[in-house]
């Protein structure tokens, strides 16, 4: 007589489903190779689970294909497998996580040597060196001079420099102190991390137990932290709920968090935090016990059902209590000011108080326009943005001003002149941000990026030092000039030689600025930007796109516009069979001036859309594209072996040199100082001087023997919006989208 | 006697009459409607599918729970995760046998206790979580009837997912 079915294989289908829908894949496949019973497609593929899991990444439903469980969970493994991470901006602590082995001369001494070197700024992404070899990426954020990210073995790898140590330009995974199992050894709930906050300058994180970690230097051992006064609740596998569980960690700069239930928003000061060091000789503590904190008033509140609630009819003015305010879900700190977003969809923010008083009065509201509820709150130490019910987003940016602004207007309702109160500053409304589809949003120094749902980024604010931290192009190439950036009339910050740069007003208010991640888009760029097929014939367009503000936002839109398309290529959509194009981004990242963002990159789509830009060389011809050349492709590039002179492309080197001066000043940067004494820096500029003549540097060429599609196009000719013709001999080029139709009566 | 107005009386699948607050009874959709349907006649109610002891757990619970809130169809089609965070009380009523969690969670369905079935397939899910396929058949007493090589077979087609 055969055994009774187990009850677990009994149960109805429907309730079966809702257990599912409680597991993560990997135990839903185990469940699945138990038996014959639950290894049937109904349950191994079902759609619901694999649809909720992509989902979960943000990717967009497909309601056609909404019952192919097949279909999603293939989309699910590629989310899981084929993730890569992007970084872009300043690498001054190495926190971009690349380096690249550069061929080095000394002219004066005809001597060659090679070193490595680390690269420097970089102004359009570019993928990071060691993160594939880390595992399957979750998580990404950045400090001030660092890049982490959190792997789905709860291993945190960062890059850059933390607030001591040195600078580490490939991946190191934070340590434990002694006694604490590495999770890349074997999961421990104490030291698997969950969750994690990068500050300033300190990496704060949450583990699945329960513990809170920091580190300061990404070389030394982190702290666990616990409190005097606070007892933490710690479980296995934390799943305990109750008082004391920390829900959350966020670090700041001079201070540092944790949401802990029952308690609410819990403070102190980085200076408190004690951490050892590598020296045997030491005694020391793994703890770093925090003896004084202090906790934002109104933060305490937990609503007994986690239901949605009527919001918007209880809503009460100035809260008092915490039951006024709201449970906390989510929060920030940009210290001095702390902000949280509640259930009750506001926003409240508190501030650092005399004598470290931040419990001294009850947090105010974030004014929003008409009351709208809202949904998300996202940002950083430096900057903070609102994503609103109604699609709507409005941005704090940059730094805590505008919260300096608005405690400012409250503090002083009564002008000593009689003038009335103070105006209430208002949250920055960027019209490109509007009704998009915004999910997330990164705040930098000064720039910030929003992430869509279509899974790309736009860019804005203001690129610190113009090293490149929108992904737009800059770092001295004019390349981001043809993007919309323009030089601001400030000295760099600190001395720095080179100014900040800003988009232009118009970049705002179409569909803003799109980060690419197209190696292909970025060539060319190049090549529009150096003049097209004949610079000569382009210098007066140019010219009138670097003085003319107006010429250049609209020279941008238009660049804008064809970037946009290019995945229109013919045959190359067959290869998308998920919808999600090329890159798709699903997290980002920003701090100080880098950047960064995991990307699901679809090689197969990339390598079409490659193909079809391609096409064999014919020489000879005429146009410069078209000369045929002595070209390579970029990894047999060898720089410095032969000088322009040497290189036999008779007159063009010249032409093209002065072609090279000429575009640089035409988009307000200094001639390259190729006769300066050498300097890594002055190399590369030789080098891309020098380079300017060879149409693999120009983004006309990919290789000896081919062409890009576009090598015979010439710079752009637009009849502007102001009825002004731009000069030339060619036809007027037409508007992929149509010409645009601005309003820029907004602020930036 | 306005207290035994508020009391009506349950009758479970082995006949045994139970009576019980309407206010805790009617976190059953089933009951409720049933009570809107027919009105309260004052006679036993039949639970068909429910026999006393489970009845009796179930009604434990919708005690504890009867000042919640109604459920609402809450989207959470966003959400990044499901939580299968469960309260503390609950966490120790569901320390019982698997066959009476299963009787349960079946029960749940079938007078309609969303939440209730909710904290059920929770359980069950946590007991899951983490486990290897063998851990999971020692777990809930399932026999493994693929050969080895079909066990090999499958081993190879989820490795991807080892480590996400």
């Amino acid at each position: 007589m055969s055994s009774p079915k187990p009850p677990v294989l009994e149960l109805p289908k429907e309730v079966f489903d809702i257990i599912l829908s409680y597991l993560e894949p990997k135990s839903l496949l185990n469940l699945c190779s138990t038996c014959r019973a639950l290894h049937h497609a109904d349950i191994r593929l079902n759609a619901t689970f694999w649809r909720q899991a992509v989902r979960s990444y943000r990717v967009p439903n497909q309601p056609i294909i909404e019952g192919d469980g097949e279909h999603w969970q293939k989309l699910y493994r590629r989310l899981v497998t084929q993730t890569h991470v992007y970084t872009w901006g300043s690498n001054a602590y190495g926190s971009l996580g690349h380096s690249f082995e550069i061929q080095s001369s000394n002219p004066g001494s005809g001597l060659r040597r090679s070193h490595r070197i680390d690269a420097k700024n970089v102004s359009v992404p570019k993928e990071m060196d060691d993160a594939p070899k880390l595992g399957v990426l979750v998580d990404l954020q950045c400090t001030a001079r660092s890049t982490t990210v959190l792997t789905s073995q709860g291993i945190l790898c960062s890059v850059g420099a933390l607030e001591e140590g040195n600078r580490n330009p490939a991946f190191r995974d934070l340590r434990f102190p002694p006694g604490f199992p590495s999770p890349r050894e074997r999961y421990d709930p104490a030291t698997a991390i969950k969750q994690f906050s990068a500050g300033c300058n300190h990496i704060l994180a949450l583990s699945d137990s329960g513990k809170i970690w920091v580190w300061h230097d990404i070389d030394q051992a982190g702290s666990q932290v616990k409190f005097l006064d606070i007892d933490l609740l710690e479980g296995e596998t934390g799943q305990k709920q109750g008082n004391g569980r920390v829900k959350k960690v966020v670090a700041g700069v001079d201070w540092v968090s944790a949401l802990i239930e029952g308690t609410g928003i819990v403070i102190w000061p980085t200076q408190d935090l004690t951490f050892r060091s590598d020296d045997p000789t030491l005694e020391q503590d793994d703890t770093s016990l925090i003896l004084k904190s202090v906790v934002i008033p109104g933060t305490s509140y937990e609503r007994a059902s986690k239901l949605p609630s009527n919001v918007a009819n209880n809503r009460i003015s100035n809260p008092k209590t915490p039951e006024e305010f709201g449970e906390v879900t989510d929060y920030l700190m940009m210290d001095p000011f702390c902000a949280f977003l509640t259930h009750t969809g506001r926003v409240f923010a508190a501030r650092d108080g005399p004598n470290r008083s931040w419990d001294s009065e009850f947090p105010v509201e974030i004014p929003v326009p008409n009351n709208v509820v809202v949904k998300a709150l996202y940002g950083s130490y430096s900057g903070f943005g609102l994503i609103l019910a109604n699609d709507d987003v409005l941005l704090g940016t940059p730094n805590s001003l505008y919260l300096d602004l608005l405690y400012h207007a409250l503090d002083n309702p009564f002008h000593p002149d009689d003038r009335g109160p103070p105006p209430m500053p208002a949250l920055k409304r960027y019209p490109c941000l509007q009704k998009r589809g915004v999910v997330s949003l990164a705040c930098g120094y000064r720039h910030w990026h929003a992430l869509l749902r279509d899974g790309s980024i736009l860019s804005g604010g203001i690129d610190m030092q113009t090293c490149g931290s929108f992904g737009l192009g800059g770092d001295g190439d004019p390349e981001g000039r043809i993007r919309g950036l323009r030089f601001r009339d400030n000295p760099g910050f600190m001395g720095h030689p080179r100014g900040d740069s800003s988009l232009l007003k118009q970049c705002y208010a179409g569909l803003g600025r799109q980060v690419w991640f197209e190696e292909e888009k970025a060539a060319w760029v190049r090549f529009v930007t150096s003049g097209g097929s004949d610079p000569l014939e382009a210098a007066q367009r140019m010219q009138i796109c670097a003085v003319d503000s107006g010429a250049q936002g609209e020279l941008s839109e238009w660049m804008e516009q064809r970037g946009r398309n290019w995945e229109r290529k013919e045959g190359a959509k067959d290869y998308d069979d998920d919808g999600l194009g090329p890159y798709f981004v699903l997290g980002i990242a920003a701090a100080g001036e880098h950047s960064g963002a995991l990307v699901l990159r679809n090689d197969e789509l990339v390598n079409k859309i490659r193909e079809t830009c391609i096409v064999p060389d014919q020489p000879p011809s005429s146009s410069m594209g078209e000369v045929p050349v002595e070209s390579v492709t970029e990894d047999e590039i060898e720089p410095l072996e032969r000088s322009a002179e040497e290189v036999a492309y008779g007159a063009i080197p010249d032409l093209l040199d002065q072609g090279w001066q000429s575009v640089r000043s035409a988009f307000g940067l200094s001639p390259s100082r190729s006769n300066d004494a050498p300097t890594a820096e002055s190399s590369i500029a030789t080098y891309r001087s020098s380079q300017f003549c060879d149409p693999v540097f120009h983004g006309a060429s990919p290789a000896e023997g081919f062409k890009y599609t576009w090598a015979s196009d010439p710079f752009p000719r637009l009849r502007l919006s102001s009825g002004v013709e731009m000069p030339g001999e060619i036809p007027f080029s037409d508007w992929a989208d149509g010409p645009p139709d601005w309003d820029l009566n907004f602020e930036v | 006697m306005s207290a035994t107005s508020q009391t009506i009386i349950l009758n479970s699948s082995d006949g045994v009459d139970i009576p019980v607050d309407k206010e805790v009874a009617t976190r059953s959709v089933l009951i409720r409607n049933l009570l809107e349907d027919l009105g309260d006649t004052g006679e036993p109610i039949p639970i068909l599918n429910v026999n006393e002891a489970v009845l009796k757990k179930v009604l434990e619970w919708c005690e504890q729970h009867k000042k919640d809130p109604p459920a609402t169809n809450e989207d959470d089609s966003d959400s990044r995760k499901k939580t299968t965070d469960i309260d503390e009380w609950d966490q120790k009523f569901m320390q019982v046998d698997q066959e009476m969690l299963f009787e349960i969670i079946l029960a749940a369905n079938y007078l309609d206790i969303k939440a209730l079935l909710d904290v059920g397939c929770k359980t069950v899910a946590n007991m899951i979580k983490g486990k290897s396929p063998e851990e999971i058949r020692k777990t809930f007493n399932i026999q493994n009837d693929f050969t080895p090589d079909e066990e090999d077979q499958i081993r190879r087609e989820n490795e991807w997912a080892e480590d996400r």
